[in-house]
């Protein structure tokens, strides 16, 4: 049984947004956020907002998805919301709960500031949605390169992180594995309070974990049976920055230099 | 030549220590495939460890087309000469996808770029896997895993393949795919040294060795070895049924040639 | 008192995009005493027909009854074992007692009668409990460390029990171990052995499930299945050696009678119909 596991949140597709550098995208998804977080109105987030909505619809990644990760931070933007609405005691309310009011001018600062997290969610996501985990990991040890001068192991981190996304899949089907085969030897897990839940665990982790360990080191011979010294390696798949690449990047920054001085 | 010469080893560096294997000896040359069989704890997964380095001998010596394993200078040439797969096809997979992983130890070698992908494209080729390069690993079944083991090994151009149970893990079809391959890795040149604790896997090998408790119990035929069934039983191996079969109609005077044991090959044999 | 499968369903995640029908209309049936071989290609639908079967999973159509009554999780526990593929990863605690006593404790036994029961199940799984109970169950070799899993579920005496390949990945001794536990089991539960190899267990089952992509493709008598092996080939594995062997010499007009699954008595059979021989 091998249910495909949707791993985090990619969604392949071939727009033009999906075939950007992913090193561009981090680029303009940095200065996106720069932008969010400079401007000092509603003109300034109409901007951001375009800028997103232009994007997405590069992208072609249905609404419904990119918004899915709006869930996350449901219970952050209600509580941004009413910290800056409710007042107490306050003039002249919108209305009026007691001793405590929504004021008309709280309310707006409290509507600006979900209105921001909401594109940042949004704007980041993209990110994540039109760029494969391994493309983004790949292009971060690629930005990180030049701390190679200063004796970061940027290559063994590199590939740490790409064993770590290749057995995570893996790793999960395996938990599963235990955790309905100690249900089938009686154990419960969703009975007590938090100790009691808490120790049911140690007859899913403890054999996850030993399992790991042996994985490892049956890894770490195979790796150095195929010479991995961590040095001195090269790459098959090693995209260059393409002139497209750049101009998107530019052109994006741009833009976004200029909003965030507009507005 | 992969030559094991006057081996021993044990895992624990106390004198009196158990040995995980005393005084073997044994030679496999380029096109030749030799089996190593032994119940579990026999020592042959260790044998397999010794070839490229991975563990050292305590006394002998091991050696590839001449370089010693004891050679730190020249280890990273050896393990290019002689690749290893081992039995739990997860564990020695690396990277996110088909591809990237095969392309794992060329890259450790620092090849130009061209050079890897003609390595990668002809590996994957030469196990089957063709069409599946983007595949994520946990999307492939066990024999296939084991396939993309076997070709992340032959990526690096070894001329020797030491396979440690390669097929114990998997189901039947599986274990037929990563059978064939070997075959015809074997008519390609390659040497081959098969770990494996299944006699039916024996067949077409060109010598058999038998571990026991870490020392050699038999050394020479296929067949031989299928005729000797109290060493087999004291060794804890078990005849395979095609094998009592093959024997059985010998004894009741049917004229089945020596080498063949799978019905297929009997039924050509016998009704050509 | 038996364990019914009725014209059972199951699919995966239904109503999402990742939807996979692993079961579909399958039934299966088992008493104490007996034994029932399930053979399929990997992805058949047996692990899934297991877990239905030990009520871990709750089929959308058909039904499963336990001694006469519904077969749901509850009614499962403590009444069907089941022993998972790789059963050895299941191992945790700091010994192997411990272990094996895990089972009969959230069952809500007395220390005393699990420590009992652990006893007995050790014992039939060929391990010594004075010499193996206090060991860590990580220093267990392979083929021990699968019967001391093995021991975790037969130590809450169940009724029935279920094996996903027991055998699997174990050399000769340790499927022989494995096989004469199984066999002693019978003797007071009613055994159900999922594998995907024939030769291991079809000449000790009274009856066998063959199942292809989620259905039935042979539903019968052990004997019924080994005097024709056709369903073999029809749901994409390969007949055991012996009888593939028989087949093809009848084929060739060499025809050896009744098959049978034991190479020498086979051999004989061909070479007296062939005229070989004394």
């Amino acid at each position: 049984m091998t249910v495909p596991v949707p791993f985090g949140q990619f969604v392949p597709g071939g727009s033009p947004v999906h075939r950007l550098d992913p090193r561009a995208k981090l680029g303009l998804v940095a200065a996106y956020t720069i932008l969010l977080f400079s401007v000092s109105g509603w003109t300034g987030l109409v901007a951001a907002a375009l800028l997103v909505a232009l994007a997405l619809g590069l992208s072609r990644v249905p609404l419904a998805i990119a918004l899915r990760g709006l869930r996350a931070v449901a219970l952050l933007l209600a509580f941004t919301l009413l910290a800056n609405s409710l007042r107490w005691q306050p003039v002249g309310p919108l209305l009026r709960m007691g001793p405590v009011g929504v004021d008309a001018a709280g309310l707006a600062t409290g509507l600006f500031f979900v209105t921001r997290i909401v594109l940042l969610v949004v704007g980041t996501s993209l990110l994540t949605l039109t760029t494969s985990p391994v493309a983004l990991t790949d292009a971060l040890s690629r930005i990180m390169a030049p701390l190679r001068a200063v004796h970061v192991p940027v290559d063994d981190i590199a590939t740490m992180f790409s064993i770590a996304l290749r057995f995570i899949p893996t790793t999960a089907e395996e938990a599963e594995k235990i955790v309905v085969a100690q249900t089938a030897r009686g154990a419960v897990f969703d009975q007590g309070g938090p100790i009691r839940r808490a120790k049911a665990w140690v007859p899913v982790l403890v054999p996850l974990f030993v399992n790991l360990f042996r994985r490892a080191d049956d890894l770490a011979v195979a790796m150095e049976s195929r010479c991995y010294t961590g040095v001195g390696r090269t790459r098959l798949h090693a995209p260059r920055m393409r002139s497209t690449d750049w101009i998107v990047l530019a052109a994006g920054v741009t833009a976004v230099a200029v909003a965030a001085i507009l507005f | 030549m992969l030559t094991f010469s006057d081996i021993s080893f044990s895992y624990r560096d106390s004198p009196g220590a158990d040995m995980a294997l005393s005084d073997v000896d044994l030679a496999i040359a380029p096109g030749e495939e030799v089996a190593v069989l032994g119940a579990n704890g026999s020592g042959k997964s260790t044998l397999a460890r010794l070839a490229n380095g991975i563990l050292l001998p305590r006394t002998g010596a091991v050696a590839v087309d001449g370089i010693d394993t004891r050679d730190e200078q020249r280890i990273r040439e050896l393990r290019g000469l002689v690749g290893i797969v081992f039995q739990h096809p997860d564990d020695q997979i690396v990277a996110t996808s088909v591809e990237d992983d095969v392309a794992f130890g060329p890259e450790n070698l620092g090849l130009e770029r061209d050079d890897i992908r003609r390595r990668v494209d002809d590996a994957i080729a030469a196990v089957g896997l063709t069409g599946l390069e983007r595949r994520e690993p946990h999307l492939l079944s066990g024999g296939q895993k084991q396939r993309l083991a076997i070709a992340g090994a032959l990526a690096m151009g070894p001329r020797y393949l030491v396979l440690d149970e390669p097929t114990s893990m998997l189901d039947p079809a599986g274990r037929r795919g990563v059978l064939a391959i070997i075959a015809r890795l074997k008519g390609g040149g390659h040497g081959i040294l098969h770990v494996t604790h299944d006699l039916a896997d024996v067949a077409t090998a060109d010598r058999a060795v038998v571990l026991d408790a870490g020392r050699v119990a038999y050394s020479g035929t296929p067949e031989g070895l299928f005729s000797q069934s109290s060493l087999l039983e004291s060794c804890g191996l078990e005849l395979p049924p095609s094998v009592r079969l093959a024997s059985a109609l010998r004894e009741f005077g049917v004229p089945v040639p020596r080498r063949h044991v799978i019905p297929e090959t009997l039924v050509e044999a016998l009704w050509p | 008192m038996a364990l019914t499968l009725d014209g059972l369903g199951y699919t995966y995640a239904p109503r999402t995009e990742f939807a996979q029908c692993a079961l579909e209309g399958v039934s299966l049936s088992v008493e104490v005493g007996e034994m029932v071989l399930v053979l399929g290609a990997t992805g058949s639908g047996k692990s899934t027909l297991l877990r239905a079967a030990a009520g871990l999973i709750e089929a959308q159509s058909g039904s499963a009854m336990l001694d006469g009554s519904q077969l749901t999780r509850s009614s499962a526990r403590g009444v069907v074992g089941l022993v998972f593929q790789d059963a050895e990863s299941q191992l945790f605690a700091e010994t192997v007692m411990a272990d094996v006593e895990f089972g009969p404790r959230n069952l809500g036994a007395s220390a005393a009668h699990a420590s009992e029961s652990a006893r007995e199940a050790l014992l039939a799984v060929g391990l010594d409990p004075d010499r193996h109970g206090a060991r860590s169950p990580f220093t267990l070799s392979g083929g021990e460390a699968r019967r001391a899993a093995i021991a975790g579920v037969l130590a809450m005496r169940p009724r029935y029990l279920m094996l996903d390949e027991p055998t699997a990945g174990l050399d000769a001794r340790g499927r022989a171990s494995i096989r004469a536990t199984v066999r002693d089991a019978r003797a007071h539960a009613g055994v159900v052995v999922v594998s995907h190899s024939a030769e291991e267990f079809l000449g000790e089952a009274e009856r066998v499930v063959v199942l292809s992509r989620g259905t039935v493709a042979y539903l019968g008598s052990a004997t019924d299945l080994i005097a024709d092996p056709t369903p073999f080939a029809a749901a994409g594995l390969i007949a055991p050696d012996v009888l593939r062997f028989q087949m093809l010499a009848r084929q060739h007009g060499c025809d050896p009678g009744a098959f049978c699954l034991d190479p020498v008595q086979a051999a004989r059979n061909v070479a007296a119909a062939g005229g070989w021989g004394s």
